[in-house]
């Protein structure tokens, strides 16, 4: 039994295999590297509109699936980027082929080892692949990074560490393309490199079996599915807690600001603190309010994570993430301000 | 020497495909499937990707201009006509393939 994802391809819908979808969206990635620009998205479209009527065939004799193997024939039939795409100029300049590369990789000086860029690894991440794209990127091993993280993170008490990551994961661009995925490791882009990666990136077609070798790679992604989970909730938490204590000092609020509040926090607690201004209580009320704040957006954060991946969902758009980071340094910042005002204008009995 | 050969064969072959595709629209309109087909029969591509880019360039040099044609299947395809530049940039390859096939045939029979 195999997934089928229903692809629209020029105007035309199709059934497609799941293997067989990952192959052709691969292939046509491929191409559209090869082909930059406004001419590139033609040459894409023709092709794109040619495999449609080479899948219509099929589907006129009487397939009702698009199935790997199709995909397979109609990309030898259509041919690699690297056997078709040349440029008018490069022709009569091409009879070594080592040297060839594709237009865009012009820019780069030929004999100049390329450098490695710093990408998020999309292609194994826990969450936004940070810190995968950092250990190539150094050159280390991911594994020990990501534990050395970790520890450096528990040790900081989580907060700056997870800000840092978030702040990370917004500035740093995916390696989202295949040209991308082979300057995060440094390998040089031409078209032969790209198809070659391309290939790698597509699993080879489901066979309907599953082998024993998963059963612990499935315990290892149980297990983290666990802790995931559990971090998940203990944001909701933290975030549900939050959103109760901020309710509560909005609620407060109110009140002292239309009632007399020094008398009523008289009424409401007997110990309570001697104010020397009749606005101190606001102010505490407001400091409250924004440090639950605080607790609320990572609370949030974390839970939304791991529900993005526990569901496979898509994570948090750029602003998302911006505008979180923002609203909680504000309300750091409006906390030490609010309490240290707050503080200043009252005293304990 | 194998893949010199091969090259050598491949480069003319591809010199040739512009002159050749031109010459298939010279009588009549036609599809980029149909354009596929008999340059497979004759067989000057193995690929067919390799034609997309060279049309694209084509038109982009005004040599080739496309109308888009309903089809009773599917959606509308693109139909390829060649432009009057396209006429006399294909004469003028014409008279130069002319000369080259003279002389090369001329060297042949010299040679025999």
């Amino acid at each position: 039994m195999k997934k089928t994802i229903q692809a629209n391809i020029n105007g035309n819908v199709y059934y497609i295999d799941e293997d067989a979808y990952n192959l052709l969206s691969n292939y046509l990635k491929q191409i559209r590297s090869a082909f930059p620009g406004e001419e590139g998205n033609e040459i894409v479209g023709d092709i794109e509109s040619r495999i449609s009527e080479l899948f219509d065939e099929r589907v006129t004799a009487g397939a009702k699936v698009i199935i790997y193997e199709d995909v397979n024939d109609v990309i030898a039939i259509m041919g690699k980027p690297s056997d078709f795409s040349y440029n008018n100029d490069d022709q009569q300049t091409r009879p070594d082929k080592e040297n060839y590369r594709a237009p865009f990789a012009d820019k780069q000086p030929t004999d100049a080892k390329p450098r490695k860029t710093l990408y998020r690894n999309m292609d194994d991440k826990v969450f936004g692949g940070v810190i995968s794209g950092l250990a190539i990127y150094l050159g280390w091993d991911v594994t020990i990074m990501r534990v050395l993280i970790v520890i450096l993170s528990i040790m900081t008490q989580l907060w700056p560490m997870c800000i840092i990551y978030l702040v990370a994961w917004m500035i740093i661009p995916p390696a989202n393309t295949p040209r991308r995925a082979l300057e995060m490791r440094g390998n040089p882009v031409t078209v032969d490199t790209i198809g070659q990666s391309v290939l790698r990136q597509t699993p080879p077609p489901y066979n309907g079996k599953e082998t024993n070798d998963n059963l612990f790679a499935n315990l290892f992604s149980i297990i983290g599915k666990c802790i995931v989970g559990f971090f998940g909730l203990l944001g909701s938490v933290a975030a549900l807690v939050a959103t109760g204590f901020f309710i509560f000092f909005f609620v407060a609020l109110i009140a002292f600001t239309c009632f007399d509040s020094i008398t009523l926090l008289a009424n409401f607690s007997h110990q309570f603190y001697h104010c020397t201004v009749s606005f101190a209580p606001t102010i505490y009320a407001l400091g409250c309010m924004s440090m639950s704040l605080c607790f609320i957006i990572p609370g949030v954060a974390l839970a939304w994570a791991a529900a993005c991946f526990l569901f496979k969902n898509k994570g948090a758009g750029k602003t998302t993430i911006l505008v979180g980071v923002l609203l909680e340094v504000l309300a750091i910042v409006a906390t030490f301000i609010l309490m240290i005002f707050a503080n200043r204008y009252t005293h304990f009995c | 020497m194998a893949t010199n050969i091969d090259n050598l064969k491949s480069q003319m072959r591809k010199g040739m495909l512009e002159f050749c595709v031109l010459l298939l629209f010279r009588r009549s309109d036609a599809y980029v499937s149909e354009i596929i087909a008999k340059l497979k029969d004759a067989h000057l591509i193995v690929v067919e990707g390799t034609l997309y880019p060279l049309l694209t360039r084509l038109k982009n040099d005004g040599l080739l201009t496309y109308r888009w044609e309903e089809s009773p299947t599917g959606p509308p395809r693109k139909y390829y006509s060649i432009t009057p530049l396209g006429t006399r940039f294909l004469e003028e390859l014409n008279r130069s393939w002319d000369e080259i096939s003279t002389t090369v045939n001329h060297l042949i029979d010299k040679n025999k």
